[in-house]
């Protein structure tokens, strides 16, 4: 385990002292805060004018008004986010020619791409974390439900660690941060948009593509959905990734 | 050779379970001892692959990168059997605030007690709101019982499918158990449930018809006959009878339903005596009036009267006279839920409630349009005495402290052989009697959650909300600039 926290460390040291993660966090607050604001004063303006017709149809609060509209938005500013925070992880070490050193370090390679894996992470979960503000704020105007809140994020977290791992496994592929970067936004898109299914060649593909999707464990979890087939799914996910990524540094070594 | 066995017989098992997943959904005891026999057996040859890959890695390339292949389509391959095993076995917690995930407890109930398969059919539009909603709803009953399997089809890709079952019409739901198979229309719990209970009841459901006034011939397959329709009740798993009161004494007590279709002749006291304690014990009747005269006394006794003269209805199918009045909109009742089909009515006169000193509720569903005059002299024309309106055609009566049921409409030849498969007519025909055999009293789901909680923001709070975009986002480059500033000057 030590070995993996000396990388955590550095890695984490390096993501602090650079521009990338300010930028990320910073981009992503700005398009965040505005959809927040712009619901929170549709949702006020819409309760006015329900006072006229009566109580909608079907469920009207906050938290599946504003609250699941603002995470489906995460899931997607991430996806075009995530590969950002990971595409100098491995890529950036190859390109310094650094990355000999902790080939022939005695760290096991294992603990060099975990290191590396939940650095990122970190960050991710930071960011994430940062947004809290929204549902606090919603809930001094209003009130939310925090178990749906809560599950949401966990969702926002898990389907974080899967995205990541294929930053990083786009890291361990190339020397170039921007190709990193192009191929796991690529390997993301694909995995993400799958979920919907439609338009596929077949009934069987359809129902297939909504197995393999990102997309859909995701949406349940900020839907209020504690599943665990999704939380298997996005463990999963990660963990074929991380192995890939693995066997990706082994084979270089060749 | 001896250390690839457990990795072939694993590959093997594998590839079994996850063909017995997809083949037989709800055998997932079966399924998952496959895939836990096979997952072990693969770990064991993967652990034992790694220590012949560290030895070997100093030799050539070639077999590293082969056996690298192998390593990773045999990782992949256990995490699908890990996932596999979960899908049978796994938890669910619905948090969501309109517990969207969640059924009502009358279809738990259902779903819970349900002991031998059943396979559901939705077949809708992939894109639609309805599909998904489908989905989450089917993915609910089955994670109560694993018995219950679910396939979600796209109409427009599977015609032949679609044809086997008699779907013509998206948001369709067939449900299937054994030798018996029901349809219905409607993506709500209430209709999946009552769906369900038919399908897995053990008893057929009997459905009377009254015989021996001159109705319309039950088996006949002349354009008078009702031979298409009581197939089509067969067919969705009634059993249907001919009834005859005289002769068994009045409705037999296992009467479920008690179709009266157009009698062509007055009921005697005796019969009208009969029909009277059938109501009394809880029956249900679905009246159909081919005449004013025939039933006015038995419909007197629940309050309602057949016009004097037909109802005509300038809005009719092309090619038709005013006499076939065309209804397209319905009012809402428990007979026509989720229906929106045209219905035509050849003949019809107006069924109305005239006393409610009776006690019972009164539905109408289904009305002639506001152009529609009620036909004195036979002319097709209107005549200034001719009384105008919309008159109804269709309603419900239901009592709510007694079990009696009755769907009452104002003709008969709309279920006939020449006229049940126009548009709409065998839908609605259908649905009334489903109502009545139970599927809307058998099971009322309550309605899911529908939480309102206001938010009103003031001005000054939407001031202070206007600085979170800007704000935020502006600390965290301020904070990333002197953090990269203080790193440069060092």
């Amino acid at each position: 385990m030590l070995p993996i926290f000396y990388v955590f460390r550095k890695e984490l040291r390096q993501f602090i002292y650079s521009p990338v993660a300010y930028i990320v966090a910073g981009v992503f607050h700005a398009i965040l805060g505005y959809f927040f604001y712009n619901s929170l004063i549709s949702y006020a303006r819409r309760v006015v004018e329900m006072s006229g017709t009566g109580i909608p149809d079907s469920a009207f609060t906050p938290t599946i008004v504003v609250l699941h509209g603002l995470f489906n938005s995460m899931g997607t500013v991430f996806l075009l986010l995530t590969p950002l925070i990971t595409m100098r992880l491995v890529a950036e070490e190859k390109r310094a020619r650094t990355m000999e050193m902790l080939m022939t370090s005695p760290l096991p390679m294992y603990s060099i791409l975990m290191g590396k894996y939940l650095a990122a992470l970190f960050v991710y979960s930071v960011i994430i974390l940062s947004t809290l503000y929204m549902p606090i704020a919603i809930d001094v105007l209003s009130a939310v439900n925090w178990t749906h809140v809560a599950v949401a994020y966990l969702g926002l977290f898990l389907m974080g660690a899967a995205m990541i791992s294929v930053g990083l496994f786009a890291s361990t592929v190339t020397e170039k941060q921007v190709v990193a970067a192009v191929l796991s936004i690529g390997i993301l898109v694909i995995f993400w948009f799958v979920g919907g299914g439609i338009g596929a060649a077949s009934q069987r593909a359809t129902d297939f593509m909504r197995e393999v999707s990102l997309y859909m464990p995701f949406y349940h979890m900020i839907s209020g959905l504690l599943d665990l087939r999704d939380i298997v799914f996005l463990i999963s996910y990660s963990v074929v990734m991380l192995f890939l990524s693995h066997r990706v540094m082994e084979a270089s070594r060749w | 050779m001896i250390n690839k066995i457990p990795g072939i017989i694993g590959l093997l098992l594998g590839v079994s379970a996850i063909v017995v997943a997809s083949v037989y959904p709800a055998k997932t005891l079966e399924t998952t001892l496959i895939a836990v026999a096979a997952s072990v057996l693969l770990i064991w040859f993967l652990i034992s692959r790694v220590e012949a890959f560290k030895t070997f890695s100093a030799r050539r390339t070639a077999y590293l990168r082969l056996n690298t292949l192998l390593m990773i389509v045999f990782f992949i391959f256990i995490v699908i059997l890990l996932n596999l095993i979960i899908r049978q076995y796994y938890l669910r917690y619905d948090y969501s605030s309109e517990k969207k995930y969640s059924l009502a407890p009358q279809s738990e109930v259902v779903a819970k007690n349900i002991d031998h398969d059943v396979q559901v059919m939705f077949f809708g539009t992939e894109s639609a709101r309805e599909f998904k909603r489908m989905f989450n709803m089917l993915e609910s009953y089955r994670y109560l019982n694993k018995k219950i399997v679910y396939d979600m089809y796209d109409l427009d890709r599977v015609p032949l499918i679609a044809n086997k079952y008699g779907v013509n019409d998206y948001n369709t739901v067939v449900v299937r158990s054994g030798d018996k198979t029901v349809t219905a229309k409607g993506v709500d719990e209430e209709t999946l449930t009552n769906l369900l209970i038919r399908v897995t009841r053990k008893k057929s459901l009997k459905i009377g018809y009254l015989e021996g006034h001159n109705e319309h011939p039950l088996r006949d397959e002349s354009r008078n006959g009702y031979s298409v329709i009581a197939r089509k009740m067969e067919d969705i798993g009634y059993r249907v009878e001919p009834v005859s009161l005289l002769s068994s004494g009045g409705v037999p007590w296992d009467t479920d339903v008690l179709i009266i279709a157009g009698p062509g002749a007055m009921m005697t006291d005796e019969e009208n005596r009969m029909l009277s304690d059938y109501r009394n014990r809880g029956g249900k009747f679905l009246i159909l009036i081919n005449s004013p005269d025939q039933l006015r006394h038995f419909l007197a006794s629940l309050g309602l009267e057949v016009s004097r003269y037909p109802v005509y209805d300038p809005v009719n199918v092309a090619g038709t006279d005013p006499s076939v009045p065309l209804v397209t909109r319905y009012y809402a009742s428990p007979v026509t839920r989720n229906f929106g089909l045209s219905t035509v009515y050849p003949g019809a006169y107006e069924v109305n409630l005239v006393s409610r000193d009776v006690g019972y509720k009164y539905e109408i569903f289904a009305r002639s349009s506001r152009e529609s005059w009620f036909e004195m002299n036979g002319d097709g024309i209107r005549q200034k005495e001719e009384e105008d309106g919309r008159q109804v055609i269709g309603a419900v009566l239901s009592h709510k402290d007694e079990l009696m049921k009755v769907v009452v409409f104002g003709d008969s030849d709309f279920a006939s052989n020449a006229y049940v498969s126009v548009s709409g007519n065998k839908s609605l025909f259908l649905n009334a009697v489903n109502w009545l055999a139970g599927e809307g009293a058998f099971t009322e789901v309550s309605p899911g959650k529908k939480d309102f909680i206001p938010m009103f923001i003031t001005d000054e709070q939407s001031k202070l909300l206007r600085f979170i975009p800007l704000g935020i986002p502006l600390i965290i480059v301020i904070a990333g600039t002197l953090v990269w500033y203080r790193r440069r000057a060092l």
